[in-house]
């Protein structure tokens, strides 16, 4: 990881919405470490009360939240927000599944925590400066977005 | 048209009611009314309680602006029985351009709608079935990780979920035939090695013939190629800007042995076998050893070689 990710992430509230909670609090605990603040929603109308309390900085959604549905409406406030965020998905790999009529980068699960504050640091950072932010320095893996 | 096997019927708009004035051998059949419940009547006697009045609606307003209209319906027959109608109707005209009669052909499609049915049925289950897997996945790293994070011991973590991931990525592979749980050796290893793979270009080549795999292949073959591919990334042709990798498969011994080749090139050179092998190709060389497989090695200046030989069914 970058050494300047860990910066951007510091003090920015980023929320988690995610429906298996042992996922959520591994998140919550490594994007603590990058000095970020996790809001944890389990359901969307939870994640949006956490959005109407205050703005957040990026979120990490999952797809396909079980009974509560999918994160479509949450992504959809994100966009028109200008929020960005990444999509969490177990979803299939394919075209027309839901996870790819989404305009935000994929990280199939399972990923590391890593891989996943890498890219909300790319995302952030890419906020101030241009895209190319990713260097050509060893260190695999290399985070990549879905290609499908 | 009395004798096509396509059912089909005329109705006479100028008559109360729009009823039907002919009908041909093959409607009877399909439907199960004789003619004389059939003729003088509305084409209503064909609907039931799970008819959809969408679709009705489509067909009273294609009468009505006297258009062309397909639509598929469901009908019941006089016994009860419903059947899917792929209903094709529309106006013909007189001379003068006055509406004469409306045609409606009736194409029994329930088998289409069946199929169209179960497709849908697999794809929702092979969803649910991806979603539960990878959630899975993604858990018992999480729970790896909290552990880990208690004992104070993250280094070990990230050893144990960089290989649980490493198979959790291959099992995707194993969706596409979700009730064989035969995955394509390709997908596997396009799977496992992509995070390995930069960006830019082609640093790791696939070439082999088309391979099913067994679920047990699948997990050897992903902690392999996990195993390799991380060994490249400290050590080999992935650890600089320039080596690659060529991965390769073949069936050998008539089919029974699966034989995979993983040849770097490019990377830093090597003096020779390493005095201490890592623990990762420990691991694999038991698994291989467990699973009646080998692996070689050859230490050369080009960078690290692999030969894997893994038994495979051969009841194809």
């Amino acid at each position: 990881m970058a050494p300047n990710v860990e910066n951007i992430l510091a003090g920015r509230r980023i929320l988690v919405l995610e429906d298996e909670v042992i996922i959520a609090l591994e998140l919550q605990l490594s994007f603590a470490d990058a000095g970020a603040q996790v809001e944890i929603a389990q359901t969307v109308e939870i994640a949006l009360e956490v959005l109407s309390e205050a703005p957040v900085d990026a979120a990490v959604l999952d797809v396909n939240l079980g009974h509560s549905g999918t994160c479509a409406e949450v992504a959809t406030l994100l966009l028109e927000r200008g929020v960005p965020f990444i999509l969490h998905s177990g979803d299939l790999v394919r075209h027309g599944e839901l996870v790819h009529t989404i305009n935000a980068p994929v990280i199939p699960k399972p990923a590391a925590p890593q891989e996943l504050i890498a890219e909300i640091g790319r995302l952030l950072a890419g906020a101030t400066a241009d895209d190319e932010g990713r260097d050509g320095a060893a260190g695999p893996p290399v985070i990549r977005r879905n290609r499908h | 048209m009395a004798q096509t096997r396509m059912a089909v019927c005329l109705t006479d708009p100028s008559k109360p009611d729009n009823p039907i004035v002919f009908a041909n051998r093959a409607f009877y059949r399909l439907t199960g009314y004789p003619p004389e419940e059939v003729l003088g009547h509305n084409c209503r006697f064909l609907q039931g309680p799970e008819t959809d009045p969408a679709s009705l609606e489509r067909i009273r307003e294609a009468l009505r602006e006297e258009e062309v209209c397909v639509t598929e319906i469901l009908n019941y027959r006089k016994d009860g029985s419903p059947f899917w109608n792929a209903l094709h109707l529309g106006p013909i005209y007189n001379e003068d351009s006055s509406i004469r009669y409306f045609f409606g052909s009736q194409w029994n499609v329930t088998e289409v709608h069946a199929a169209r049915a179960a497709e849908q049925h697999a794809l929702m289950l092979r969803r649910e079935l991806s979603h539960r897997v990878k959630n899975m996945f993604s858990v018992i790293s999480g729970i790896v990780t909290l552990t880990a994070r208690h004992e104070k011991a993250s280094w070990v973590a990230n050893k144990i979920n960089e290989r649980v991931r490493a198979l959790g990525r291959a099992y995707e592979a194993t969706l596409h035939e979700p009730d064989e749980g035969r995955a394509s050796l390709r997908d596997v290893a396009r799977l496992v090695l992509d995070p390995y793979a930069p960006r830019d270009g082609d640093r790791i080549s696939l070439d082999g013939p088309s391979i099913e795999l067994d679920p047990n292949v699948v997990s050897v073959l992903a902690i392999a190629l996990h195993e390799l591919a991380t060994n490249a990334s400290k050590y080999g042709a992935l650890s600089g800007s320039d080596g690659q990798v060529r991965v390769g498969w073949h069936r050998v011994e008539g089919g029974r042995i699966m034989e995979f080749i993983w040849r770097e090139e490019g990377g830093p050179a090597l003096a020779g076998p390493p005095r201490k092998t890592g623990m990762g190709l420990e691991i694999m060389a038991s698994l291989l050893a467990g699973s009646k497989g080998s692996i070689e090695y050859g230490w050369h200046a080009h960078g690290l070689t692999a030969a894997l030989r893994l038994p495979m069914a051969t009841d194809e």
